[in-house]
């Protein structure tokens, strides 16, 4: 992978701001970088698998992705990604203090809110204060100190210590909420009111059907980069067993999927495509480090020389299998360290780690995860019995949480995007989701971990990166068994797919950035 | 006969593990794999095999719980003062819970494993039977033969012995059945909807795997991955039925108390005195909450009432007796697959 | 009448307050709580929430506070009409239920109306002139079909009406947004369109539910028509035709009514398996999400609704019961 080759400087902007030349680093997706001329279309229906909750940034659903996808065609945030990189946004410039712990944004002109009202300073500098008060879910906002009106159309946001990650983390994600409307709330996950869905994003919102999980969009015809190419995005919640043959149905246009076989099982419908990600799914078995034998470095390295990834890989996903990167982030990413030791399929080597002692490990696992009936023989064919207790979701969240397993299986998405997460799950104090059962104590990761995060130079930057994951690939303190990709069939008549740098909002592999509905 | 078999077998005759991937993912059958591979390139036909041992002991560790359950709640309740009350509290809360929520609810409380799958289905099944049970000892007691043996000075436990729990047995065969396929049923049901726990293969696992691939019926694989496992458990629900019916016509001692039983030959009028060609039709009746041998659980109410009356209206209360047994079951637990 | 009829009353009150209970307890014994939904299936995993998100939402919900708490709280909202705020997609609780009732109770009341008619008449008409191929034919069809679990039945449906044939929509309870541009459809063509939507998962709760009626009411109707009594009224000298309807007709009703008013009580625990097979916006569908993702609010509620509905079906039964008895019990008298 080429990892970061272009970069781009933008330049700071002029006046009685403090002028510090701002880099934005760039780098190419491995595919699907450059992408189609988007279509126009009157009317596009999305499936997703689960409903999104009430789309307002308090009362989005908390289950999956697909709320916060939604949430960003009606919000607009500071900054966005297209296929190369973070671009500027409603912020049409912006530059960094020196010490990194301030950023001015200016923002663009002729932003408007859904119901006509001028976006303003005054309503970025009210959000990130709102959030501060009432977090966003999605992505939280505790590195920001504050946020201030310089002038007129121009915002400072002061950070309480530096935060390589802000532009695209923070400004990329979290939605610029108006002032006007929630100023006066006091509870924000309870109100209800008809302007809680009011943004200033190239749709707004004209139907929400609670019931059946159904969301009807229609175009922002005042949205300040132009009339959107898609008139009306229609969001309807299918189970996934439904969903491929929705879409061959014509009840849907794009639906989801995440096993490849689903291109031969389209193979005789021209009018349908496949768009495939980048592999920004993981799935991984979390280790707990602290509990014998799987403190012992030798033990967690036989079990992934023992375990046979590329067939797993392959069984599963029915693809060419994508294994897992020992570091974390998977291949065709920009972060993605391609020098790590590949820990080939090797059960000798395994006994020979082991040597001849035999272990029996718990492994917790969804009841629906088909993992555990491979990796069984394999790893007892090196001496390990593995005692699979399966849980669901919220039962496996408390167990990890609470460090209560050995090793636990999870799949998730959220790598791929800014390289921050491998400080996050290893940092302890934060409860991150995906950082479940990240239990692990070493005091040089720790240490870079931090330093990567205070780095705003990309470069040197990615050499802290790099270096975690060879940590990471030493140490074992989770194994990746393989990364997935979704693959989306469409209907290239009224939808174009696009890929986001690594994944939208963080990680996410959604075909519909809003860039592919609006144009550019 | 021939599961049971099968299942004590299922070593010798499964051609593969069941367990290990010995073809290609989602085969079609071939010689070497007569029902193809599932998902993981496991042999079907080995599954089918293993899983008749699993249905054995989910459906008769159900089965065995549920009705020891069942008739010691029931007993218990019906002869002992003290314990009616908070017995009958306990039996009817269970009852009114809604109880395929309750099943899914309490089953991802334990965790899904087939031994918790066993304990989930037996302990909340016994209810319905419990209340059958219990009204069964309240009318056996206050009936006019047995009131005579007390007068006569024949102990409690005797009087249980005696006549009390034989006139329970007459339910005794469709409990079992109505367990049978509860067991069975619920085992795949909660499969399908994900807790069945894969860890041991069963029929029900091996559907949960098949319906688990979004793109199951957009490819050709569901005959051999449905139609196996879906044929066995009808073959075998249809089995116990006909079998318990075919034993429970042929009469033990306590059949022919049977009111229902007794009548049975002309129960399906003159054309069809061989009993040969009733099987289904009396299969049918093992179903149900049936009419036959099933006195209403709600019946406490009336026959205390009418016994309240005492000697003078007896008539009226044999006749109150005798109509309560055509009432079924408050939703019992065959619920769980009318209605869950 | 009047001790009677106290004593059932407070059993019934007994019963109420431990469901109440255990409507509170059970979901909160489940290991995980509403925000430990973490890190799903990679489709739905859940939000990355950081510590300061995660202990603001617990102190929102109350869920910080001891748990005898807790109940208090909730009894208290419950006792003034609320039911509290879901956690996993915030919104009023009530407000869930209240959207979702019709599809549940239209649904199962359609099936179970239709499922007892067919199957009552037929079941009698199988009984009354037994020996009849088609007859026997019947009642083993009725058997057989018993003999499959209703996840194949509904399954076997979609598969060949909606899959294959396309005959019947995939999705939903009705056409979302049907309104476009303006030009609102008419009702008869709303009505229509949800008929059309449910018309298979209430075909498959039909074929289930009608073949408990037609073995219900064949033999209750063959126990019935040698019994002494119809006899005596034969030997009254009353035509067939009265013997039927002023003595067999009552008797047979009795069991098939109970089991109906029993059915119509569990209508509110859903229907979780054709919801989530045909994909109706049910509140077993709802119960089962909210299982999964700890919902504690909506698993309270709609137990505790649908244990009510049970219970109430219970208690008209058994009053209906009472004076049934009472009737025919004098009417042989």
């Amino acid at each position: 992978m080429p990892g970061l080759t272009r970069r781009q400087t933008l330049q700071g902007f002029a006046g009685a701001l403090t002028g510090a030349a701002l880099t934005v680093d760039r780098a190419p997706m491995a595919r699907g970088a450059a992408m189609a001329d988007p279509v126009q279309a009157a009317l596009v229906r999305f499936a997703w698998v689960s409903d999104a909750g009430t789309p307002t940034p308090f009362q989005v659903s908390t289950v999956g992705p697909g709320g916060a996808v939604l949430l960003s065609l009606l919000y607009d945030t500071l900054t966005w990604k297209d296929g190369e990189g973070i671009i500027p946004w409603l912020a049409r410039e912006w530059a960094a203090s020196d010490d990194g712990l301030a950023y001015t944004f200016r923002l663009v002109d002729g932003a408007t809110w859904h119901d006509g009202r001028p976006l303003t300073a005054e309503d970025v500098a009210f959000s990130f204060g709102y959030y501060a008060r009432h977090p966003y879910t999605w992505m939280t906002t505790e590195a920001v100190e504050s946020a201030e009106v310089v002038e007129s159309g121009t915002v400072r946001v002061t950070l309480k210590r530096p935060y390589a990650a802000f532009l695209e983390e923070i400004a990329g994600i979290v939605p610029i909420v108006p002032r006007h409307v929630w100023e006066s709330v006091a509870d924000p996950i309870a109100y209800a009111g008809p302007d809680r869905s009011i943004g200033s994003g190239p749709f707004a919102l004209a139907e929400h059907d609670q019931t059946q999980g159904a969301y009807r969009l229609v175009a922002n015809e005042g949205y300040w980069r132009g009339r959107p190419l898609v008139r009306e995005w229609r969001q309807l919640t299918v189970p996934a067993e439904s969903q491929v043959r929705a879409v061959q149905q014509g009840e849907v246009d794009v639906s989801f999927g995440t096993d490849a076989s689903v291109r031969e099982v389209l193979s005789g419908d021209a009018r349908l495509a496949v768009f495939e990600t980048a592999p920004l799914s993981i799935v991984r078995l979390a280790i707990n480090t602290e509990r014998a034998p799987l403190d012992q470095v030798e033990v967690r390295r036989a079990i992934a020389y023992a375990l046979d990834r590329r067939r797993i890989a392959e069984t599963i996903t029915r693809a060419p299998a994508i294994v897992g990167g020992v570091g974390v982030v998977p291949p065709e990413t920009p972060w993605y360290n391609p020098s790590l030791p590949p820990y080939e399929y090797d059960p000798d080597r395994a006994r020979d780690l082991l040597g001849g002692r035999r272990h029996t490990i718990d492994l917790i696992a969804d009841a629906a995860a088909r993992e555990p009936d491979l990796m069984q023989p394999m790893l007892e064919a090196v001496g390990i019995t593995l005692r699979v207790r399966r849980v669901d979701a919220a039962t496996r969240g408390q167990l990890l949480n609470e460090g209560d397993f050995q090793l636990a299986l999870t799949s998730h998405i959220g790598v791929g995007g800014d390289p921050d997460y491998l400080r996050r799950w290893y940092a302890g104090e934060e409860a991150n989701a995906f950082a479940q059962g990240s239990i692990f104590r070493n005091a040089e990761y720790t240490a870079l971990g931090e330093d990567q995060a205070a780095t705003p130079d990309a470069e040197r930057r990615r050499a802290i990166v790099f270096r975690m994951q060879e940590i990471l690939a030493e140490e074992l303190p989770t194994i990746a068994l393989y990364h997935r990709r979704f693959y989306w069939v469409y209907d290239p008549s009224v939808f174009t797919p696009m890929a986001t740098w690594g994944g939208l909002m963080n990680g996410v592999p959604f075909p519909n950035n809003k860039l592919a509905l609006v144009g550019t | 006969m021939v599961v049971a078999a099968v299942a004590a077998m299922a070593p010798l005759l499964a051609p593969h593990d069941p367990r290990l991937s010995t073809g290609r993912p989602l085969a079609p059958p071939t010689r070497e794999h007569l029902l193809g591979t599932n998902d993981l390139g496991q042999d079907v036909l080995s599954q089918v095999i293993h899983g008749a041992r699993s249905v054995l002991i989910v459906a008769g560790l159900v089965t065995g719980a549920s009705t020891a359950l069942s008739w010691l709640v029931g007993l218990a309740a019906g002869f002992v003062r003290r314990a009616e009350a908070p017995l009958m509290l306990v039996t009817d809360l269970l009852l009114v819970l809604p109880s395929m929520p309750l099943y899914f609810l309490v089953l991802t409380v334990l965790g899904a494993s087939r031994r918790n799958l066993i304990a989930v289905l037996a302990l909340l099944s016994w209810p319905a039977f419990a209340r059958i049970v219990r009204s069964v000892v309240l009318q056996t007691r206050s009936a006019a033969y047995v009131e005579a043996s007390r007068a006569l000075g024949a102990a409690d436990l005797s009087i249980v012995r005696r006549h009390v729990l034989p006139a329970t047995l007459q339910v005794l065969p469709t409990k079992l059945v109505l367990t049978v396929r509860f067991a069975i049923f619920g085992e795949a049901t909660l499969a399908f909807l994900g807790l069945g726990g894969s860890g041991s293969i069963s029929w029900g696992t091996m559907l949960g795997w098949a319906f688990a691939d979004p793109l199951l019926f957009a490819r050709p694989v569901w005959p051999w991955l449905v139609l196996p496992p879906a044929l066995a458990i009808v073959a075998v629900v249809l089995a116990t039925v006909w079998v318990t019916t075919d034993t429970g016509d042929a009469g033990g001692p306590g059949s022919s108390r049977r009111p229902d039983r007794a009548n049975s030959p002309r129960r399906f009028g003159h054309r069809s005195t061989a009993a040969g060609p009733l099987r289904a039709p009396a299969a049918g009746s093992a179903w149900l909450p049936p009419s036959a041998a099933m006195p209403l659980p709600r019946d406490e109410a009336v026959t205390r009432k009418i016994a309240g009356r005492g000697t003078q209206d007896a008539r009226m209360r044999v006749e109150g007796v005798r109509f309560t047994r055509r009432c079924p079951p408050i939703e019992n637990e065959n619920g769980a697959r009318r209605s869950p | 009448m009047r001790p009677d009829l106290i004593r059932l009353l407070a059993r019934y009150l007994l019963l109420v307050v431990g469901v109440l209970l255990l409507n509170f307890l059970i979901p909160r014994l489940l290991p995980g709580g509403p925000l430990d939904f973490g890190a799903g299936e990679g489709t739905d995993s859940g939000v990355p929430l950081s510590g300061a998100a995660r202990a603001q939402l617990r102190s929102y919900y109350d869920l910080d506070e001891p748990l005898r708490h807790q109940l208090v709280r909730y009894l208290g909202d419950l006792a003034r009409g609320d039911l509290g705020r879901s956690i996993a997609r915030p919104a009023p609780v009530g407000a869930l239920i209240v959207d979702r009732l019709p599809w549940t109770v239209g649904l199962l009341l359609m099936s179970l109306l239709i499922a007892a008619a067919i199957g009552t008449t037929l079941g009698v008409v199988a009984a009354w002139i037994p020996g009849r191929p088609w007859a026997r034919l019947l009642v083993s069809l009725a058997g057989a079909l018993a003999a499959i679990p209703e996840f194949l039945v509904a399954i076997g449906l979609v598969l060949v009406f909606s899959v294959e044939l396309g005959w019947f929509p995939l999705l939903g309870g009705r056409t979302v947004f049907a309104a476009r541009g303006g030009d609102a459809p008419g009702v008869v063509w709303r009505v229509l369109d949800v008929v059309w939507h449910l018309t298979l998962p209430a075909v498959a709760l039909v074929l289930v539910g009608a073949s408990s009626f037609v073995l219900l009411a064949r033999d209750a109707t063959a126990g019935v028509r040698h019994a002494p009594w119809l006899a005596t009224a034969r030997s009254k000298g009353l035509r067939e035709r009265e013997v039927v309807r002023r003595h067999a007709v009552p008797n047979i009703a009795l069991p098939l009514v109970t089991f109906a008013g029993l059915r119509l009580g569990s209508v509110l625990g859903g229907a979780l398996v054709i919801e989530r097979v045909f994909n109706v916006p049910g509140l077993g569908l709802l119960s089962y999400e909210a299982v999964r993702t700890r919902d504690y609010p909506i698993l309270q509620a709609v137990f505790f609704l649908s244990s009510l509905a049970m219970l109430a079906a219970n208690l008209l039964v058994e009053i209906v019961y009472l004076r049934l008895a009472w009737r025919s019990g004098s009417a042989h008298g």
